[in-house]
């Protein structure tokens, strides 16, 4: 019993002398790492090139603030040719840190057997609408051969007209086939979007 | 086992005494296949009196003043009962007793818990609830109390709810200790198994006196059994669970026993493993589950000292409906609500589960002791605990196998106490309790912190007295708390043109909170308690800090501390964290009034609670507008705080006066308001009713108990839902420019409240005595025999898929 006891009473004390060495081991002042938020698309730049030559027209829009309540903005409003074909390329930004701008379009493209961009147009500025997948507008392919829209080719309209344009990329990871590259319908509800927006473009006269 | 106790000699007298009547001791005498054991004698020390048990093997003493006593019980045949027991109200006990051969007694009870507030109704599940419910989750275990509802992502996932308050308002007490995890969310489930933490009760009322911060609706205590001091034999149990929904099994195990006379161990363990879930029509791709825990237990009690070690572990890994991904803008999230069968539904079933899935792992370390002095008796608790969450999104797929949320929470505790000898019926107790946590993001998920890291240390004391007189006994308490939040450091990661620029803030918070309660002993079947406590609870890190897309919510939040900075919110680029001093950010403040009812005479029981709940400074998600994001059209809200009020009431009730029949039935009904803005509360649950019918055929030779039964259950649909907005009017709201917040800034919801439902339940099964103590027991079950569809107010899943369908499970209990 002696023995138990004096055991009982080692084992006291260390629960004592654990229980306060733990509780204040803690007090030391740490930060967390900066993340790099990888998936935020800040800046878009839509680029026409009228590919009989000339000066491309652009089309811009910032989200200053980010996952903020602010906006996301169109900056500049492309002035296009009537009855013109152009090149369309697009640069997806995250601008947020300046210092460390990411290229988000060079990911797509590295992922882009699992993105594909869809387009939708009113106001008829374009002869083609974005619908007829993958034919006319879509100029790049992936690996497996389906479109993936980060360069295609639009006419503009004979006359005078403006209208919107709507951008919208989607993520489909093991999700993208046939079916959701062909069909735009089955294509924007494939996967997550990662952006849409919808620009407005003016066709000069 | 001898007869070594003289007081059968003494007095035989089964009418109450008429000495300070005071409290009840009720118990019911069963033997090991729970069969009642009639004409037991039963004493208890301290007060002159002996009684019988009846044919149902239930007996009744009155007049008790609360302490401690010994409780002796005899039965020629049976081994002998002989323990200490506390009483501090109205007590029941479920004693059980071995065959006169077997060396051990089961008991059920708790390991003893330490002072509570008697003037609030304590709710235990009893043994006939705890087996149907083996293998689920804590939540699901407890709903089968009144007043306990749940609130889910799916149903893998769920959380207890008390009187409409879950999350940060309610506390669990998880082997005497604050279970401290990451609760920040609805997905946030308590990391508990009821498989370790067989004794399950609920104490529905604003305890913070005694508990501390965050009991504001009440306190959820999981405790194990007493661990078998005296017991010479190695005992346990084994368990083992199948469902057919799900196809999921689970196993545990559990060995325990006594030695050396004043020492006892335990240890167990439990796996479980699950499959994709099936709602009527379609497989609910993306539920599996896995699941695994563990403890370890050493104790030493000698009479005037014990001691205690306990350190459980337990880790699970589950997966969130593969639907729910197609929702984070708000034409998917349209799409997804109008899709049947949900998107990303597989036409077959698979155990694999893939993002977004969580993975979860709690460790807890526990050594606690108590010391008879001469004066009183003293306590103390020691408690360490690490909470690891991490939580997996669908990204691009070079990410997938990088969670997004990595969190890890670690908390130590201590806490002393003392309680003084009752002196001529007052009784009080005095303690203090000391808390540092931390938390820390594991860097590399490539997104955002969703809450800062932070350093958090709480001190609290708090004294409680209660009085008894004749007929009645009254009860105060006072406490004061302070908390201190000390390092946070986080990044303002929206700043445009500081991308990684810390914000640093310290703050604190102190309350002060009372209790008072009166119990009244009507008469020897009934009795009536009231009390008026005082909650309080500091907002917690995601209410101050969280920031951006919900994922799965089609909304982004944004906390307490996120504004403009001078409150200009036309300076876009200024919205950052702003510091807390310059917010003003109030304690919530909870002040509720539980009243409790109960009435048992001869074969009729009833317990009825009636509650109001006021809440100053009730934090909640305000909407705030809608926004043009990378990803179009969302809502966005901010955390607000508003004036609360939840009132309500319940009550369970079994007659056993029919035939050999058990009926029972239950119902509770919760009311909410958002007092400033005059509208409903989200997620309130809704008013639910459960019916059951059960018999048992007793064939004593074959020491068998056969029973049957069937439960219709359900719920009504909640008419006291918010407003809805469905996620297309957003894009018609943004494009005509109307400010629908501005003018109420009440909550709303994508779509309107489920209608109600009822389901039926059958089940049967067998309690067999095997050998010396050793019993067998079989349940079979069928839940939503009809197959119903149907869907949960309160799951967070209702705009994607229905719940469950029907499901046949198979719990097989071994004791030896």
């Amino acid at each position: 019993m002696k023995t138990t006891k004096h055991r009982l009473k080692q084992i006291l004390l260390n629960a004592a002398i654990l229980s306060c060495v733990g509780l204040y081991s803690c007090d030391d002042d740490d930060a967390p790492e900066a993340e790099n938020e990888v998936e935020a698309i800040t800046s878009v730049t839509l680029t026409f090139t009228p590919q009989g030559g000339g000066t491309p027209a652009i089309a811009s829009a910032v989200d200053a603030d980010g996952l903020g309540p602010g906006n996301f903005t169109q900056l500049l409003t492309p002035e296009l040719e009537p009855g013109t074909t152009y090149d369309l390329t697009m640069s997806l930004l995250d601008a947020r840190d300046p210092s460390d701008i990411e290229d988000i379009g060079e990911e797509v493209e590295e992922e882009d057997d699992e993105h594909q961009f869809y387009f939708f147009v009113t106001g008829s500025i374009f002869t083609a609408d974005g619908s007829d997948i993958p034919g006319t507008v879509y100029q790049d392919t992936d690996d497996n051969n389906l479109p993936v829209g980060l360069e295609t080719t639009w006419t503009t309209s004979a006359s005078a007209a403006s209208g919107e344009f709507r951008v919208i990329l989607r993520h489909q990871p093991d999700e993208k086939n046939q079916a959701s590259a062909t069909d735009r319908a089955v294509g924007i509800t494939t996967g997550d979007e990662d952006f849409d927006f919808t620009f407005d473009i003016n066709i000069g006269s | 086992m001898s007869l070594k106790h003289s007081y059968i000699l003494l007095f035989v007298c089964l009418c109450k005494l008429s000495v300070a009547q005071q409290y009840q001791l009720k118990g019911k005498v069963v033997g090991a296949e729970n069969r009642p054991i009639e004409d037991a004698i039963v004493g208890i020390s301290g007060i002159e009196v002996i009684v019988f048990s009846d044919e149902k093997g239930e007996f009744l003493i009155s007049g008790i003043s609360s302490g401690s006593y010994i409780i002796d019980i005899h039965r020629l045949g049976y081994s002998e009962y002989h323990k200490e027991v506390k009483i501090l109200s109205d007590t029941i006990l479920i004693i059980s007793l071995g065959q006169a051969l077997e060396l051990e007694e089961v008991i059920v009870e708790d390991e003893f818990l330490g002072s509570e507030i008697v003037t609030l109704n304590r709710e235990t599940l009893d043994e006939q609830e705890i087996q149907r419910t083996r293998g689920e989750s804590l939540a699901n275990t407890l709903k089968e109390i009144p007043g306990v509802q749940t609130l889910r992502t799916g149903s893998r996932v769920s959380k207890p709810v008390i009187h409409g308050l879950h999350s940060s308002r309610l506390l669990i007490l998880n082997n005497g200790l604050r279970h401290e995890s990451q609760s920040w969310g609805q997905d946030h489930a308590p990391e508990i198994d009821p498989f370790l933490a067989k004794n399950l009760s609920v104490v529905k009322g604003a305890a913070s006196v005694r508990y501390g911060s965050n009991a504001l609706s009440g306190v959820v205590i999981a405790n194990p059994n007493r661990l078998p001091f005296g017991q010479s034999e190695i005992g346990g149990e084994v368990n083992i669970v199948g469902n057919s929904n799900g196809r999921s099994g689970s196993f545990s195990g559990i060995l325990e026993s006594g030695f050396n006379e004043n020492w006892a161990w335990r240890v167990n363990g439990s796996v479980k493993r699950g499959g994709d879930l099936r709602a009527p029509d379609y497989f609910l791709t993306n539920t599996g589950f896995r699941e695994y825990s563990g403890s370890a237990a050493l104790g030493y009690d000698d009479g005037k000292l014990s001691l205690n070690g306990y350190f459980s572990t337990f880790f699970t890994e589950v997966g969130i409906l593969a639907a729910i991904t197609a929702s984070n803008d708000l034409d998917a999230l349209d799409r997804a609500i109008n899709t049947e069968p949900p998107a990303r539904t597989d036409p077959d079933f698979s155990y694999r589960f893939n993002n977004p899935r969580q993975e979860v792992r709690h460790n807890l370390f526990k050594l606690e002791g108590a010391y008879d002095l001469d004066v009183g008796k003293l306590k103390w608790t020691y408690g360490w605990q690490n909470n690891a969450r991490k939580e997996f999104d669908v990204r691009r797929s070079s990410l997938s196998q990088i969670p997004s949320l990595n969190l890890e929470l670690s908390t130590q505790s201590l806490e002393v106490e003392f309680e003084p000898q009752t002196k001529n019926g007052f009784e009080n107790h005095i303690g203090i309790s000391y808390l540092n946590q931390r938390n820390r993001n594991i860097p590399g998920t490539q997104r955002s912190n969703f809450i800062p890291n932070f350093i958090l240390n709480s001190f609290g004391a708090f004294y409680i007295a209660n009085k008894h007189f004749d007929a009645f006994h009254i009860e105060a308490g006072l406490r004061y708390d302070y908390k201190s939040y000390t390092s946070v450091i986080g990044f303002n990661s929206n700043l445009p043109n500081n991308f990684d620029e810390f914000y640093f803030d310290e703050f604190d918070f102190g309350n002060v909170t009372g209790t008072l309660g009166i119990g009244l002993h009507l008469n020897s079947y009934s009795s009536f308690s009231s009390n008026v406590g005082v909650a309080w609870r500091p907002p917690n890190a995601a209410e101050l800090y969280s920031f951006g897309i919900k994922q799965t919510a089609g909304a982004l939040e944004y906390g307490l501390l996120w504004g403009f900075e001078g409150n200009n919110a036309d300076a876009n680029t200024q919205f950052q964290v702003r510091e807390f001093d310059n917010v003003g950010v109030d304690n919530e403040v909870s002040y509720k009034w539980t009243n409790t009812y109960n009435y048992s005479k001869n074969d009729f029981e009833l317990s009825a609670t009636a509650y109001v709940n006021w809440i100053d400074n009730y934090i909640f998600i305000r909407p705030g507008g809608v926004t043009v994001s990378q990803r179009g059209t969302l809502p966005y809200y901010f955390y607000d705080q508003t004036n609360a009020l939840f009132t309500g009431i319940e009550f369970k009730t079994n007659y056993t006066g029919f035939k050999d029949w058990i009926i029972d039935a239950k119902a509770d009904f919760v009311y909410a308001e958002d007092i400033t803005n005059s509208a409903a509360l989200p997620l309130i649950p809704a008013p639910t009713f459960s019916f059951g019918l059960r018999k048992n055929h007793e064939i004593q030779n074959k020491k068998l108990t056969f029973f049957y039964g069937a439960r219709l259950y359900g719920a009504f649909r909640q008419f006291e839902a918010p407003r809805v907005i469905a996620p297309l009017e957003f894009e018609e709201i943004l494009e005509q420019d109307i400010d629908v917040f501005s003018n109420d800034a009440s909550a709303f919801d994508f779509i309107p409240a489920p209608d109600g439902y009822a389901l039926v339940k059958l089940e049967a099964g067998f309690e067999k005595l095997v050998r010396n103590g050793q019993s067998i027991k079989f349940l079979l079950s069928m839940d939503n025999l009809f197959n119903t569809e149907f869907r949960d107010y309160t799951n967070r899943l209702k705009y994607f898929a229905d719940e469950q369908g029907r499901n046949i499970s198979i719990r097989i209990n071994y004791n030896f």
